[in-house]
């Protein structure tokens, strides 16, 4: 803290931060710190500000390389370990990580541009609860035995598959990178990760926490362009396995790559979620009408940089004017501001880039027709904040065939509209060509669950809304990718299965 | 070769490829061609986006992901000119 009475933290690298800060960061490879064999370095920007605060390494093909070597060194060694001892490391991690809590969460801030009070709340202790969760699902795995006959038993093991490549988003650096390592790891494999290039250092960080407390070789982080080493990584020959989170072209040419090198891939892409609300969220003015309030709000959560986003309203007509008159209320007293102080409660987009496609897909939506009715501009932001990349909360009301209901927009966008009946919300929930997510808000069970039930998305939150506790499955239908993360099952898509057929007779087939 | 993309971190990107790096389906459409590079879209994303105009334009800061203008300090961005929508519906 600057001052006792502040509630801004100083930035990574200042007197008072709790972030240590390089002028520069090399890749992490083998348990050590190796710079990139191209020599090249670029400068990462904070989006709080727009200024280059550290140097990343550029790296090339050579350097997925090294990292693969590494990798494949240890891989024999570790994938021997016992369940118990993986367990043990994974168990390690996390409570390494809880311990620098607010230097992961404040670095995580300054990286992405999410406040720092969503990074202390959900992003480091989810993702500390992710790997404690894998070591105990590991603990807890059991492999499965057929009775053939009497005589003949069919034994299987799940094994692990060896080197796996790892691609991560921008929206969540650290916890996305929780999501992909810990399973793969708990499985038994070793990884390669390639970081997200707007979001290339918080892992870095994690890596001065963590690197000591695993083997070296088991997690390796690559830094550079996608175009270059994510392309060396998802397509080599020397990867057993391929897991993905981005948009659909980057999906389709991963598993494009999978199918060149036949090996498995997981992919989570994009999503349009509708977060539907019944006419009875208003029956009474109570705690679960607020919280119904609150779910529509949660749009601008991450400022709308989640694959989930519940980023399409569809309110019932009879509720709408009141429903939305509170929602807008409560879009109103949102506070933006500097990512680092833990009363902002909206912080800047990632990028310059997502910043003006969010300006061009608001302008899609007026010039469809869509009725802005709240925001719809870049905030203007005051001293060294002037050149982040902040954007207002924004409500778009529409229809749902227009662009900025069918296009993920990542940003703090709501489109809104109406339904008149369980038939029609159903119709435009699911008109659409993703399936990631939705919401159901109503205090009526049998409809909850029909509605729950015939929605087309991997993950429908019933009165709630992005909630991400390990053991719920997560993962799309339809565009909206292939596997499920954060439960065990992902064990599933990280390992391969053993049968060992066993014959007790003494005696021979009698063929020959 | 140009593919438009759709959802997630860089949703709304125009990915430049290697020519044939990413096999065309039969659910894709050749909207044209931009200095000899075909240029692709989903056929239901591009009915979903109501088949507008699209316009190619290069913008300042880095891409993002896997496209080849990599991180030389400008992107591929695709807009939507101004006007009527040639939706239907």
């Amino acid at each position: 803290m600057a001052t006792v009475e502040s509630t801004t933290y100083d930035a990574p690298g200042e007197a008072g931060s709790p972030v240590e800060l390089e002028p520069r960061y090399e890749n992490f490879i083998g348990g050590r710190w190796i710079p990139p064999t191209t020599g090249e370095y670029r400068e990462n920007l904070t989006p709080s500000t727009g200024e280059p605060f550290c140097e990343i390494a550029h790296s090339g093909d050579q350097d997925i390389e090294l990292a693969l070597d590494a990798a494949h060194a240890a891989k024999d060694e570790w994938g021997a370990r016992s369940p118990a001892e993986r367990a043990a490391v994974l168990n390690a991690v996390a409570d390494a990580i809880d311990d620098n809590l607010e230097m992961l969460a404040v670095a995580e801030s300054y990286e992405n541009g999410k406040p720092v009070r969503e990074t202390m709340a959900a992003d480091i202790p989810l993702s500390a609860d992710h790997f404690r969760y894998f070591a105990g699902a590991i603990r807890s795995e059991e492999g499965r035995i057929s009775e053939i006959d009497d005589n003949t038993y069919a034994y299987h093991f799940q094994e692990p598959l060896g080197v796996v490549g790892q691609i991560i988003p921008f929206n969540f650096p650290l916890l996305m990178a929780a999501w992909k390592i810990a399973p793969a790891l708990a499985a038994g494999n070793c990884t390669v990760i390639k970081p997200a290039s707007p979001t290339p250092w918080s892992i870095l960080k994690l890596m001065e926490v963590i690197g000591d407390l695993v083997p070296p070789g088991v997690i390796n982080v690559v830094n550079g362009p996608g175009a270059e080493i994510g392309k060396a990584l998802a397509s080599n020959k020397r990867i057993a396995k391929i897991g993905f989170t981005g948009e659909t072209v980057t999906g389709r040419l991963i598993m494009s790559y999978a199918a060149q090198n036949l090996i498995p891939s997981t992919t989570e892409l994009g999503g349009k979620s509708p977060n539907i609300f019944f006419e009875d969220v208003m029956a009474a003015d109570d705690a679960f009408l607020d919280k119904a309030v609150e779910g529509l709000v949660l749009y601008a959560f991450n400022k709308g940089e989640v694959c989930t986003c519940p980023s399409r309203a569809l309110i019932h007509e009879s509720i709408y004017d009141e429903f939305m008159a509170r929602c807008l209320d409560r879009i109103a007293s949102i506070k933006q501001g500097n990512p680092l102080d833990r009363d902002t409660m909206l912080g800047a987009q990632v990028s310059t880039a997502q910043l003006e496609k969010i300006e061009g897909y608001v302008a899609i939506g007026i010039n469809e027709g869509a009725e802005v009715l709240i925001g719809g501009h870049r905030t203007p932001m005051k001293g060294a904040l002037a050149g982040g990349y902040y954007f207002q909360p924004t409500v778009l009301k529409g229809h749902n065939k227009m662009r900025v209901f069918q296009e993920e927009i990542f940003g703090p966008v709501l489109a809104v509209t109406t339904f008149r009946n369980e038939a029609e919300a159903l119709e435009i929930a699911n008109d659409t060509m993703y399936g990631l997510g939705a919401g159901v808000w109503t205090r009526d069970g049998s409809r909850a669950f029909r509605m729950g039930r015939a929605i087309k998305a991997g993950r429908v939150w019933t009165n709630c809304y992005h909630q991400y506790p390990a053991h719920a499955a997560f993962g799309g239908y339809k565009s909206s990718g292939v596997g499920r993360e954060n439960h065990r099952m992902m064990l599933e898509h990280y390992s391969q299965t053993k049968c060992l057929l066993v014959s007790y007779d003494p005696n021979p087939m009698g063929f020959f | 070769m140009f593919f438009q993309s759709g959802g997630c971190c860089d949703g709304t990107s125009p990915i430049c490829l290697k020519a044939g790096e990413l096999p065309v389906g039969a659910g894709d459409v050749l909207l044209g061609e931009i200095g000899g590079a075909s240029f692709y879209i989903d056929r239901d994303q591009y009915e979903r986006w109501g088949k507008p105009e699209f316009v190619i334009d290069v913008s300042p800061g880095a891409a993002e992901g896997f496209s080849l203008e990599g991180l030389d300090g400008v992107h591929f961005v695709t807009r939507t000119p101004a006007g009527p929508s040639r939706r239907s519906g």
